[in-house]
């Protein structure tokens, strides 16, 4: 800095610099925030406007009573304990099969390791949608549910059940490779200790390694428990009864035959994004991008 | 390492030279392993099997029948594929599928790139700043779509009251089949934004201190230290971030559901969508899956397309 300011008057025409470019720096972020800001907000004032006065005009009293009139008009209650269900045992179900995987698939000897990961690395660019059809005729001919015998015909199997609406999300491709990815990076020589002092095999897996890769759990857990939370295709074509539909159809459905009471709809979709947000709030001191653009090279 | 676990095998089978104990030993410990790591890995490779790649195989044998749900699927080759193939409407649903993923990603990657190069530097409430950019990528399709159609509603919509309180007349955003596919890519760019602004985030704190202090000695101003110093360090993860976002973007459904219900007239219908309405209206699953094997064929080989090119960029 002293090379390129050898004079005091230019000196203090490069802190002027500095500082106005600082202030066109502030200037700028604070427009790039307010862009998100202004309609958050915006949907907070309308939330809290009372019924019979327009959306977008300052509320005359603060109408928290939409909150409650927002669960009383369709089965929001319901609804909200379907995608609850629904997303907590994806989420589980999901961290639990790719810690197992990709801890196998780092550090075990399994057979045909190779082919497994090249096949879970080809299916990351595979989009879900293509899959829809065929579940949707793989869920209606599961075996012995919903009126099917054996081979499944007969009845209508899981369609329009919980288990049913659980089935795209219950594993992930890319989870498991995270989760090697997390495993592979830990040292082997932890197993081959606890090997000697006596430690099975699934103990060293949940007791020594699972316990140290805890930050990837919780991005694995909080991707499991959103692609479950927000899905709206797959609901939409295996619900057929308003009793299992999921937050985010029940809000469509409300949507089609309400489209102009805006506070009520928007006071549903503060309450639906509450629990996602809170979650990505919480994780986002482990959320690193390194670790999602990690798992890919 | 092994050593104490062979003594013990040792003591058990009694006397035999060391290394024959040692290599039983490790046999032994292989054997486990190995039986553990199928235990560990089966489970989920069988739920992959059922949830993944069962349906690729069954769209595909699908996609060569004439299949209502009512009665057995009735083989009929390729009569599908030249149907869509001949269709005007599914011409159109490519091109607004292809049309609605590149101007995204065309743009959003520039403003993302921007706008963590903006948040990378120190700024007062900057972390607060960065926070509101990055929530509505936690929130669904369903909810920001629903906002979205708050904002732009002709009438009542706070945009488009502000444009007439200027005198101007209000554009119909979502009616308006100039408007409409815009109106969804400006609202997906707005929503997804935050989601790859974080991870290029990352990328540019990994950009060595030194190498960019060492250009800016040797005079090389801020868009030069961009181009030649930031650029190349996180060309890998701006690939990565491109390819991740353009395919996410072939899929486009919901936004399109919600809000014009892929009108008007089909300005805003992409492949998922005719797919969807060719199984679930038409209830023509033979059609509908060889529209999913097209999905999938295209999304593979823009996959590759776009990784060979970024990577030929790369290395030159």
């Amino acid at each position: 800095m002293t090379t390129t300011a050898p004079g005091k008057s230019s000196r203090a025409v490069f802190r002027w610099r500095k500082i106005a470019s600082s202030a066109t720096l502030h200037a700028i972020a604070l427009l790039v925030a307010a862009l998100y800001a202004v309609p958050m907000a915006y949907v907070v004032l309308v939330a809290l406007t009372p019924d019979g006065e327009a959306p977008g005009t300052w509320p005359s009293h603060a109408a928290f009573g939409t909150f409650v009139d927002a669960f009383r008009s369709a089965d929001f209650l319901r609804f909200f304990i379907n995608s609850a269900l629904v997303s907590v045992f994806c989420t589980v179900l999901q961290v639990i099969l790719s810690c197992a995987a990709g801890y196998a698939l780092a550090m075990l000897p399994v057979r045909g390791r190779t082919l497994i990961l090249l096949l879970l690395l080809a299916l990351l660019v595979v989009p879900a949608e293509v899959a829809i059809v065929p579940l949707f005729v793989m869920v209606s001919h599961f075996p012995l549910t919903g009126g099917n015998d054996l081979f499944g015909f007969g009845g209508h199997g899981l369609l329009n059940t919980l288990p049913g609406i659980m089935v795209p999300h219950i594993v992930s491709a890319l989870a498991i490779v995270m989760m090697r990815q997390f495993y592979a990076a830990l040292p082997r020589e932890l197993g081959d200790a606890a090997r000697i002092d006596g430690l099975g095999e699934i103990g060293i897996f949940a007791l020594v390694y699972t316990p140290l890769v805890k930050p990837a759990i919780a991005i694995v857990a909080v991707f499991a428990f959103q692609s479950a939370w927000n899905d709206f295709i797959w609901p939409l074509v295996v619900t057929q009864s308003n009793d299992m539909r999921t937050l985010q159809l029940g809000l469509t459905v409300f949507f089609q035959e309400n489209s102009t009471q805006w506070n009520l709809l928007m006071a549903a979709v503060l309450v639906i994004s509450f629990p996602i947000i809170i979650l990505f709030l919480l994780v986002q001191r482990v959320f690193n991008g390194n670790a999602l653009s990690g798992a890919l090279k | 390492m092994l050593d104490d676990a062979a003594a013990r095998v040792g003591k058990r089978t009694g006397a035999r030279p060391a290394h024959a104990v040692r290599q039983r030993a490790r046999a032994g410990i292989e054997r486990t392993e190995r039986r553990a790591g199928v235990a560990l890995v089966s489970p989920a490779v069988a739920a992959i099997v059922l949830t993944s790649i069962a349906p690729l195989v069954l769209a595909f044998g699908f996609s060569l029948t004439d299949y209502n749900l009512l009665q057995p699927p009735r083989w009929v080759g390729l009569r599908n594929y030249v149907g869509i193939l001949g269709d005007p409407v599914f011409w159109k649903a490519l091109e607004n599928t292809l049309a609605f993923a590149f101007s995204q990603v065309a743009i959003g990657i520039v403003v993302a790139v921007l706008v963590a190069l903006l948040f990378n530097g120190w700024l007062y409430g900057g972390a607060l700043m960065r926070t509101f950019v990055y929530l509505p990528q936690a929130a669904s399709y369903v909810v920001i779509a629903l906002v979205w159609t708050m904002l732009l509603d002709p009438m009542t919509g706070p945009i488009n009251r502000m444009l007439t309180a200027g005198g101007g007349s209000p554009v119909y955003f979502l009616s308006d089949p100039a408007w409409a596919m815009a109106s969804i890519v400006v609202m997906s760019m707005w929503r997804n934004l935050g989601y790859f602004m974080i991870i290029i985030l990352a990328a540019l704190k990994s950009v060595p201190d030194e190498l960019l202090e060492a250009a800016a000695i040797d005079g090389a101003g801020p868009i030069r230290r961009f181009f030649y110093v930031t650029l190349p360090t996180i060309r890998g993860v701006l690939s990565f971030v491109a390819i991740t976002w353009f395919l996410g973007a072939l899929q486009m459904f919901t936004q399109a559901y919600v809000m014009t219900g892929g009108g008007p007239v089909n300005a805003t219908r992409t492949v998922v969508y005719l797919m969807y309405d060719e199984a679930f209206t038409n209830l023509n699953i033979g059609a509908a899956s060889a529209m999913a094997v097209m999905l999938f064929l295209l999304v593979v080989a823009l996959s590759l397309i776009l990784r060979l090119v970024l990577r030929r960029k790369e290395e030159s």
